[in-house]
């Protein structure tokens, strides 16, 4: 059993009142604690999430139906946000992760390293299923949506440096062994719990609002391992096909697709162009890094106030001794001046991840923008499987793919 | 789906090479992984009573309580957790109580002896009985996450808030951190 330090000395110098020696023979009642539960609960979590993608991987690739992919969708957010409150997830794990390769004593539970691995596993191989129908965060906001505010690709193309940083300051945080800032800045929380994090509640409403008009404003500019799973996604060798039919080129999937994540068909004719941009975009990207580095490092300056320790120095050097962080950490013996000394270190290291940070985003920029100019030839509109949040809704818009059912149907 | 010898075992081979990687990726990370999923706790000597567990957690009745160790407990008729200062009458009438929700229960031993009894289902752990029990007392009551109320979320939300670091997670086979032995 643990014993306290604190009652150890206690017992030795006497308490301040002698426990009593009863004289009606009164025996200490048993303490009263919660019961932990079975430790088999966690991973319940696992089967439900395995099951999930198995069935979202079937909404899709075998029966190409809608309605089974927002049922499946519907029962992720029943389980994973209203039953698990909308924990664990796959979004808040990214930082366990990053503290076990970064943070020398870190430990990890192995419910939440699964919740990292499977979903970046089915990635691989069938494609961000897990984004698609396991995930209580997407689910809202899949549901939400009502019409897309058209909005240019090279708009949202720009906005996925955003997680880049997220990523950056999430491993900053792993490394200094601050608090899983992912979990706690997550804007959905206050949805899943009655409670949460103060002030939350406004990016909670902005974030439900603009989901409306945007299609998952926070699986695309905002969440961590949403882009992890996108690049994955990237290898995959299961992809979704609007239609198994030649093209016509109607562009109708192309308008309705929300993420804006298809390709029309495409017949490049001079490639001449494209050669003459390769070095103006080198150069805007080797600018970019060096902007963004600049950005990241200035970011690292503020982001590092989200661990305690470079926190509770500001205070002190502000002398706000009456604070109950600065009193508890001089009764707990703590140095004023080894904590100037922690603080730094840990600034430093914040300002190093967010400026290397910097330099990845800019990269990915140039890549990404570049990728805009180059032109593919293509026979019919495809998925670009980065990009693609398998909601389904262009195979069951295709008039190729109708036609083929009804045929079907008259046979 | 017919599948051939060849694509059957480059298929295995792809599979094989994959596990190897991972699990060299992942093998010296291999003692660091908690197969028990661990629990959020207060560690009683670094708790300052500050009253922030009350609404800092993500639930909207925080999963946190006040225990009571009888073992270290003085059983005193004037309770200095359980009675406002300059109470004039020891009765149990409730505005003699700092307990906001009446969760403490008293009830007569043998004189001059007085038990306490902490009803978990009215303890919203606001600390005020711990922080008086602590300053004035024994220390008896003190406040501890409640394994049955908590969510077990990935980051406690209270942990990330707390101003003398007091809470940590601990490995399942601990999933108390109590005062006494």
């Amino acid at each position: 059993m643990y014993k306290s330090p604190l009652t150890l000395i206690l017992s030795e110098s006497g308490f301040r009142f002698p426990q009593p020696d009863f004289a009606s023979g009164y025996e200490y009642p048993p303490m009263v604690l919660g019961n932990t539960g079975s430790f088999l609960s966690a991973y319940g979590d696992i089967i439900v999430l395995i099951i999930i993608m198995t069935l979202t991987a079937a909404a899709i690739y075998r029966f190409r139906s809608r309605l089974f992919f927002l049922g499946v969708t519907l029962a992720g957010l029943l389980y994973f946000g209203i039953v698990r409150q909308g924990c664990p997830c796959a979004v808040g794990s990214v930082q366990n992760v990053l503290a076990l390769f970064l943070h020398p004593e870190a430990r990890i539970d192995l419910p939440v390293l699964l919740f990292f691995l499977l979903p970046l596993a089915a990635a691989l191989f069938l494609g961000r299923l897990y984004c698609g129908g396991a995930c209580p965060l997407g689910a809202i906001q899949e549901l939400l949506f009502i019409k897309r505010l058209p909005i240019p690709r090279t708009v949202w193309q720009t906005l996925t440096i955003v997680p880049i940083f997220y990523i950056g300051a999430a491993a900053a945080a792993a490394w200094t062994g601050a608090p899983n800032i992912i979990c706690l800045s997550d804007p959905f929380l206050p949805v899943f719990h009655a409670g949460g994090v103060t002030g939350m509640g406004i990016l909670t409403a902005v974030f439900l609002a603009t989901s409306l008009i945007l299609y998952r404003p926070y699986c695309r500019i905002i969440c961590p391992y949403g882009v992890m799973l996108s690049l994955a996604a990237l290898f995959s060798g299961k992809r979704a096909t609007i239609t198994g039919h030649t093209c016509s080129d109607c562009k109708l999937c192309n308008e309705l697709c929300p993420a804006d994540a298809i390709s029309p068909p495409d017949n490049p004719i001079d490639t001449e162009e494209a050669r003459a941009k390769i070095l103006p975009l080198l150069l805007i990207t080797a600018s970019l890094m060096v902007v963004l580095a600049f950005a990241g490092n200035l970011a690292g300056r503020y982001l590092s106030f989200v661990h305690t320790d470079v926190r509770l120095n500001s205070l002190i050097i502000q002398q706000k001794t009456e604070s109950t962080e600065v009193e508890s950490f001089l009764e707990q013996g703590g140095k004023p001046e080894e904590l100037a000394i922690t603080a730094g270190k840990i600034k430093t290291r914040f300002i190093t991840i967010m400026t290397i940070s910097g330099v990845v985003a800019g990269l990915f920029l140039g890549i990404s923008l570049a990728s805009t100019d180059f032109r593919r030839y293509r026979e019919s509109a495809q998925i670009r499987q980065k990009e693609c949040f398998l909601c389904t809704r262009c195979m069951n818009t295709c008039p190729r793919e109708k036609s083929k059912k009804l045929s079907e149907k008259v046979i | 789906m017919s599948l051939s010898r060849r694509d059957l075992l480059k298929k295995l081979f792809l599979w094989a090479t994959g596990g190897t990687v991972a699990g060299l990726i992942l093998g010296p990370w291999f003692n660091r992984i908690a197969f028990k999923r661990r629990l959020w706790q207060i560690d009683p000597d670094k708790c300052t009573n500050c009253g922030l567990c009350e609404n800092a957690c993500v639930k909207f009745h925080s999963a946190v309580r006040c225990v009571h160790t009888y073992a270290i407990c003085g059983y005193c008729d004037l309770c200095s957790g359980y009675y406002r200062q300059g109470t004039a009458m020891l009765d149990t009438a409730p505005e003699r109580q700092i307990c906001p929700t009446g969760a403490i229960e008293r009830n007569f031993i043998e004189n001059p002896y007085f038990e306490y009894r902490i009803n978990r289902e009215l303890c919203i752990g606001c600390g005020r009985c711990a922080k008086n029990c602590e300053a004035f007392g024994n220390g008896s009551l003190y406040l501890q996450i409640d394994q049955e109320y908590c969510s077990h979320c990935n980051q406690c939300a209270i942990a990330a808030v707390c101003p003398a670091n007091a809470i940590r997670p601990t490995e399942a086979s601990l999933p108390y951190l109590l005062k006494g032995g």
